[in-house]
Parts: C-alpha cells; sequence; structure tokens
C-alpha cells in the first residue's frame, strides 16, 4: 500500500521557482508518468519523493503522512536514473545484490535468497550472461539495464524512476517497455516515471502529470490528454508530428460557427455552437488540426467535402510506413501525416480537406482549450 | 558544386580500423545521410572529409581535385556539430560574422551577408543578443547560419540535432530540408537516428563495423534491406527478425515459424528454384518483417496464421498500437492500423503479408534475394 501525495509544494533554487505550488496525488499501485521537457522540473519532483531535496514550501505525504521530514533511506523508496550511478569497482551481480544487503536490511536475505533473487530479475531484463562482468565493460544500454535491475530487486513501497531507459537503443527499449510495465502490474508497486519522451509516457503511464515550467498542465489518462488537452502547450507535446496551429477567428454565419483561417472558411460541427456562446463570436482563437485530420483530395472529388482549402507542398518527408507533407496555405505552414504515399509535387498546388470532428480551438490570450 | 568522391578510404586508430576501405560517390547538390550506430566510423568518415582527421589510406576529391592532403582551410568545407561550438562572449551578428572577418571581408560586404543569412535563418530578431541565452533550437540556427555565410562547396553536419528535444527536432529538421533545397549545397550528415536520415536525406549510406552496410534511396533501404543489420537497423518500430526454416510440402516450397506453416513469398521462389541443391530438407534462415506488416485477427478464420497471446499494448496517437505478441520464448511486435482493438493477456491470431516477408542467411545475415537480381 503506498499512496503518494504532494500538496501545494514549491522549490526554489535560489530565485528560481523550480516547483510551483504542485499538487497531485499517486494511487496505490499506478503507473504514474511525469512528462515535461528538460528542465521542467521532473527530476526536482524525483528528488523531493525520494528525500534528496527538502520543499520550500508545502507537504510530501506518503499513504497520508507527512514524510518532509523522513530521512532517505527510512522512505523505502528505489530510485534509478538516467545517469546509472553503479558501483564501478562492483560486478553486475555485485552492484544488483547491493541494497539486499545494505547495513538497514542486515541478514533480512540469505545467500541463497539473494542468489534467487539476482537471478530471477537478471533474467527478466536480460542479462544474465553479463552477472561476472566489471561495470566498466558494458556499454550505455547494458549499464542501464543493470541500474534498472538494482532498483526494482527490492520491494520497496515507491518505485522512482527517472528516464530509466533514455539510453537503449529502439529495439531494447520497445522490450524494456514491455518488461518493466508486465512488472509492474505484477507487483502492483505504486511508480513514479518521469521521461521526455510522449511515446514512452503514452505507452507506460496509467495517467501522465504534464509539467512545464514547474507547473502542473494536466493529470489524466493518455486517451483524454490526447482527445482534450487543456492548452495549446499539452496539445503540441502529444503527437508526432505536432498538432498543426494556426491563429484564426470565429464567427457565425447561416447558423453556424465557422473559423476563418487566413481567409479559409472552416465550418465547426454541430454541436460546437452549445457551447461556443456569442461571447466567444468574433474572437481570435488558436486553432489546433492534427496532422492526420487533413488529407489531400484529387480535383474530381472536390464537390464530395466541405471545409477545402487549397494549399502547396512545401517538402515531403518519408518514414517507412509513413509519410509527412509539409504545406503552405494563406500563408501558414502545416504538415498531413499519411500512411500512404500520395500522388503529389513539391511547389505544386493541391486540395486540401479538414476533418473537423477533432479540430481543437483554444483561447488566444491563455492558450486555453475553450472547444471541445 | 561538386561531387565529393571518396577511394579507398581507410582510418586506423592503433590496431583498430574505424573505416575500411570506403567506396563512395556523393553527388552534387545531394543531400547524403551517413547512418550507423556509435562506433560504426560516419564520424570519422566525416572528419576526414573535412580534413581534422589524418587519412590512413585512400584518397578524397571534391570534383576532379584530391583534396586528400588539402587542409581544412583549403577545401572550401563548412562543418556544424551536434554542440554548436559558437562564442559564448559574443553576440548571434558577431558568431555569424565571425569567419567573413578572419578572411578580412570588407565590414560593408559582411554586413550585407549577415543580414541576407540571418533573414534566411529567421535570425533578424535576435541579432544583437548574446549568444548564451538562446534556446537550443536558436543557438543551432545560429550555428548553421555561421557555417552556411562562407558559402561552402559542401556542408558537413554532425549530429546537428541529435540531442534536441522531440519537437524541437521535428522543427530542425524541417528547417534544414528548406535550407538544402533553397541553397542546393552538396550536403553529408552523419547521424545515428534512422528517421532523421529516412525523412531528410536522398540517398543513405548505411555503416557498421567501419564497413558500408547499404547505399541506397530511405526507400531502396527501408523496402529491400541488403542484410539483417540494414532490415533491424531502419525502421521503428524496429523489425522483427525471426528464425524459420524452409522446407518442400508436395513439391511446394513453405516456411515454417514457431512451427506452424505458412506460404513462402513469392519473390523468393526464384532464388531456390533455380539453386535446388540447397534444400535437401530443412533450410534455416532468419526471416524479417516489419510490424506494420502484420496483420491481426481475433479469431482463427485464416490460413497462415500464427497465434500468440497479448503480453503488452503500447497506444500510440493516432488510435493505433503497438503490440507485443508471446508466441513462446519470443517476442513479436505487431503495429495495428487502429482498426484492431487488442486485448491484454488473450490470444492473437497473426497473418504476415507474404510480399513483405524478408530472407536472410542465417550465417552471413545477408538478404537471399541478393543472389538474383535486386
Amino acid at each position: 500500500m503506498a499512496k503518494i501525495m504532494l500538496e501545494e509544494v514549491t522549490k526554489t533554487f535560489g530565485e528560481n521557482n523550480v516547483i510551483n505550488d504542485l499538487t497531485f496525488t499517486c494511487n496505490d499501485g499506478e503507473f504514474f508518468v511525469i512528462l515535461g521537457p528538460s528542465g521542467a522540473g521532473k527530476t526536482t519532483i524525483m528528488n523531493l519523493i525520494a528525500g534528496l531535496e527538502e520543499p520550500t514550501k508545502g507537504f510530501i505525504y506518503l499513504n497520508d503522512k507527512v514524510i518532509n521530514n523522513v530521512e532517505p533511506r527510512h522512505r523505502n523508496i528505489a530510485y534509478a536514473f538516467e545517469n546509472y550511478s553503479l558501483y564501478p569497482h562492483l560486478n553486475v551481480y555485485e552492484n544488483i545484490c547491493f541494497s539486499l544487503k545494505s547495513p538497514i536490511r542486515k541478514d533480512q536475505f540469505s545467500k541463497e535468497e539473494i542468489d534467487v533473487l539476482v537471478n530471477e530479475i537478471a533474467i527478466q531484463f536480460q542479462i544474465k550472461e553479463l552477472l561476472n562482468r566489471s561495470i566498466t565493460q558494458l556499454s550505455g544500454g547494458q549499464r542501464q539495464r543493470v541500474a534498472l535491475a538494482r532498483a526494482l530487486i527490492r520491494k520497496p513501497e515507491v518505485y522512482l524512476l527517472d528516464e530509466a531507459i533514455a539510453h537503449l537503443d529502439a529495439k531494447l527499449k520497445h522490450l524494456t517497455r514491455a518488461i518493466l510495465k508486465g512488472f509492474q502490474r505484477q507487483k502492483r508497486i505504486t511508480t513514479l516515471y518521469a521521461t521526455p519522451d510522449q511515446l514512452e509516457a503514452v505507452a507506460l503511464g496509467d495517467r501522465i502529470a504534464i509539467i512545464n515550467h514547474g507547473i502542473l498542465q494536466q493529470l489524466d489518462t493518455p486517451e483524454k490528454i490526447y482527445k482534450y488537452p487543456n492548452n495549446v502547450f499539452v496539445a503540441r507535446l502529444f503527437g508526432e508530428p505536432a498538432i498543426n496551429t494556426f491563429p484564426g477567428e470565429l464567427y457565425s454565419k447561416d447558423e453556424n460557427i465557422l473559423i476563418n483561417i487566413n481567409g479559409t472558411p472552416l465550418v465547426l460541427p454541430d454541436n460546437a455552437k452549445e457551447q461556443l456562446c456569442t461571447k466567444n463570436i468574433g474572437s481570435h482563437v488558436i486553432v489546433g488540426i492534427r496532422p492526420i485530420d487533413i488529407s489531400i483530395i484529387r480535383e474530381v472529388d472536390i464537390n464530395k467535402y466541405s471545409n477545402i482549402g487549397i494549399g502547396e507542398i512545401k517538402l515531403i518527408e518519408y518514414f517507412g510506413d509513413s509519410f509527412i507533407y509539409s504545406i503552405k496555405l494563406n500563408g501558414f505552414s502545416f504538415k498531413i501525416k499519411s500512411d500512404q504515399e500520395l500522388d503529389v509535387e513539391i511547389n505544386k498546388k493541391v486540395n486540401l480537406h479538414f476533418k473537423m470532428d477533432n479540430i481543437l480551438i483554444f483561447d488566444e490570450s491563455t492558450e486555453k482549450r475553450i472547444w471541445p | 558544386m561538386p561531387k565529393v568522391i571518396l577511394k579507398n578510404l581507410c582510418k586506423k586508430y592503433g590496431d583498430v580500423n574505424a573505416v575500411e576501405n570506403l567506396n563512395l560517390e556523393i553527388k552534387d547538390k545531394e543531400f547524403f545521410a551517413l547512418l550507423g550506430p556509435s562506433g560504426c566510423g560516419k564520424s570519422s568518415t566525416l572528419r576526414m572529409i573535412a580534413g581534422l582527421e589524418e587519412i590512413t589510406k585512400g584518397d578524397i576529391y571534391f570534383g576532379d581535385t584530391r583534396v586528400t592532403d588539402l587542409p581544412p582551410a583549403e577545401r572550401n568545407i563548412a562543418l556544424a556539430f551536434e554542440n554548436y561550438a559558437l562564442y559564448t562572449h559574443l553576440n548571434v551578428y558577431k558568431n555569424i560574422a565571425f569567419p567573413l572577418k578572419i578572411r578580412k571581408i570588407p565590414s560593408e560586404e559582411i554586413d550585407k551577408q549577415v543580414k541576407e543569412i540571418a533573414k534566411f535563418m529567421q535570425l533578424t530578431d535576435i541579432l544583437n543578443n548574446n549568444v548564451r541565452f538562446l534556446s537550443g533550437g536558436q543557438q543551432q540556427r545560429v550555428g548553421v547560419a555561421r557555417a552556411l555565410i562562407r558559402r561552402p562547396a559542401v556542408f558537413l553536419l554532425d549530429e546537428p540535432i541529435s540531442h534536441l528535444e522531440a519537437k524541437l527536432k521535428e522543427s530542425m529538421r524541417t528547417e534544414l530540408l528548406r535550407i538544402h533545397n533553397d541553397l542546393k549545397v552538396t550536403t553529408i550528415y552523419v547521424t545515428h537516428d534512422q528517421a532523421e536520415a529516412m525523412s531528410m536525406a536522398e540517398r543513405i549510406c548505411i555503416m557498421n563495423f567501419g564497413k558500408i552496410q547499404q547505399v541506397g534511396t530511405p526507400k531502396e533501404c527501408y523496402g529491400n534491406p541488403v542484410n539483417e543489420f540494414v532490415a533491424g537497423f531502419i525502421g521503428e518500430p524496429p523489425m522483427n527478425l525471426l528464425n524459420a526454416s524452409i522446407l518442400t510440402e508436395n513439391n511446394f516450397l513453405k516456411l515454417e515459424v514457431f512451427s506452424k506453416k505458412i506460404n513462402f513469398p513469392e519473390k523468393y521462389a526464384s532464388v531456390f528454384k533455380k539453386n535446388n541443391s540447397c534444400l535437401n530438407g530443412k533450410k534455416i534462415v532468419k526471416l524479417g518483417i516489419r510490424p506494420v506488416d502484420i496483420r491481426c485477427f481475433n479469431t482463427n478464420k485464416e490460413d497462415n496464421i500464427i497465434e500468440g497471446e497479448v503480453n503488452f499494448i503500447e497506444p500510440r496517437s493516432e488510435g493505433k498500437f503497438v503490440i507485443n505478441v508471446k508466441i513462446g520464448d519470443f517476442y513479436l511486435l505487431v503495429k495495428t492500423d487502429g482498426t484492431f482493438k487488442p486485448e491484454l493477456n488473450t490470444k492473437i491470431y497473426l497473418k504476415f503479408i507474404e510480399d513483405n516477408i524478408h530472407l536472410f542467411d542465417q550465417n552471413t545475415g545477408i538478404n537471399l534475394n541478393r543472389n538474383v537480381s535486386v
């Protein structure tokens, strides 16, 4: 049983508020991802929970008990970092079992029990053949798996994993994510996982807390965040390539609400009428539309569609199983993603169809979502 | 603008062959990528082209000119690194102007050129800012502007955006492409990131252990990898590589995968018809199949089905999933198109798209279609 709660936590270094009035609860057994760009404050949050930093203001709770003043070693938390911090004078085996032999756990495990545990976790993380190697002989990816195994061999109340698989190559990353998620599901140990990588966050997180400049931007399930991002920052963080954003203007015509993107009118879905009240009409907004929601259509099909614009292809990027087209429309640049190769040429005009079902609209000044 | 020709290029560090007998021709105005894992020799190759690294053996030509023994300054190249190496005590303007200033170009001419390139690189508004206070993306643009202001014959880029954040990387990628499309400078781009190489380069040279594995367009390297290494290196999620055997059943070629017999891919049939002797009993091979080239079903209604269990589901945005399927001791990655909704720990039925199966020699890793015309 372990529930972690931060209540109005602020952390200041010198004059910098690295963490600003942060409140969230990570539930028992949850895989909780902290996502944000570098410098967002992710590592500081981890350090605060681990007890390596003290909050300037606010409280940290473990199971409803304030732990601000509890020593790190009494918090029963296992921590794995991006930069491993393995013991170079010990071999892989000794590194992995190190925490089981620490003085505060003295005599808790027999030599045989330790051996079983080390072998078990080494098999899971596919480093069994490395157990007798020296740390200095390992590649970055191997070190990272050793560091993970060392952190996960204990059964603490909480795991803290800070960019714990950042240095693995593509193949190992996929495998390690699967292993990690399987491991966590099986043990049901509360896990906080910090990463700048949205793919990783979506793959692993039961819920994701998005942090920027030390401030919580959104906390929700991956699906909800993708569909209903609180603001432009969150919208841009999710999805690859990033969501296209344009300045636009809302107006009404023939009972419809439309957006004018520099001369191209797009009709919003009917249900937008109820939510976008009259005060929004005439206002300047930011329109967000995902690269998969714009398609290129043939000249002959143009009458079958509404919400059409004419753009010009500027760049084509190939990714093996998909294509990304950079397009210019009314002076704005944006991207389209397609699984198929389209019959288009650079610097040629194309007809674009905007799928309006998933369109997002944000307030121009606050950048907060106003629709849907 | 010249083409760049590398002839039997070798680089040794002590006893280690960092680059082994490299032969390459990079076309005039081409965007060419050197791609490979760390230690594959790509950066050594680039540094030899730049003249920063002594050449152990072989020659480099820019057009008809042999530049092997020329110092870097006389090669008319520009180099941009990952770590920018900007002068932190100077502002943006002075950083960009620096290469012209040391050449004693008149200041009016410098001013004209700096403003021109600044406009092109969207740096006009920050010309007077100190580079220390710029964002990573801005610093990168200043670095590129400084490199390009000399109008080099060849532009060399060494992992220029690898360590930028995903979103910044995305926009820098587009920016570098735009620069290349507009200026048409022969560009050699070193990276370990296959997505960067695939999306930007006209042709890619994939290297491993100092040797060329394949030179080709992104589509050739993705669609027709010459060996197992290239197959596994290109594509995200990476290609599945598994053991399979080729056998005959009633005079028909078949593939055996996870003890299931499936249809033999037609495109490889000619290899074996020509060379029947290799098929006494079973021939063990490596089978490569990309995660996008596997179809999923809830029921076992189709032919050629392989059965597995859903071990892990990675939701991707856009409603797609990457499914980790456990088959015996093997973990297979499958990428769905979003219409199939997997469920954890349930049975899943898979079908490999026959045309997109790749077969590699079990020992050499070479694509079995290399025996026939490719």
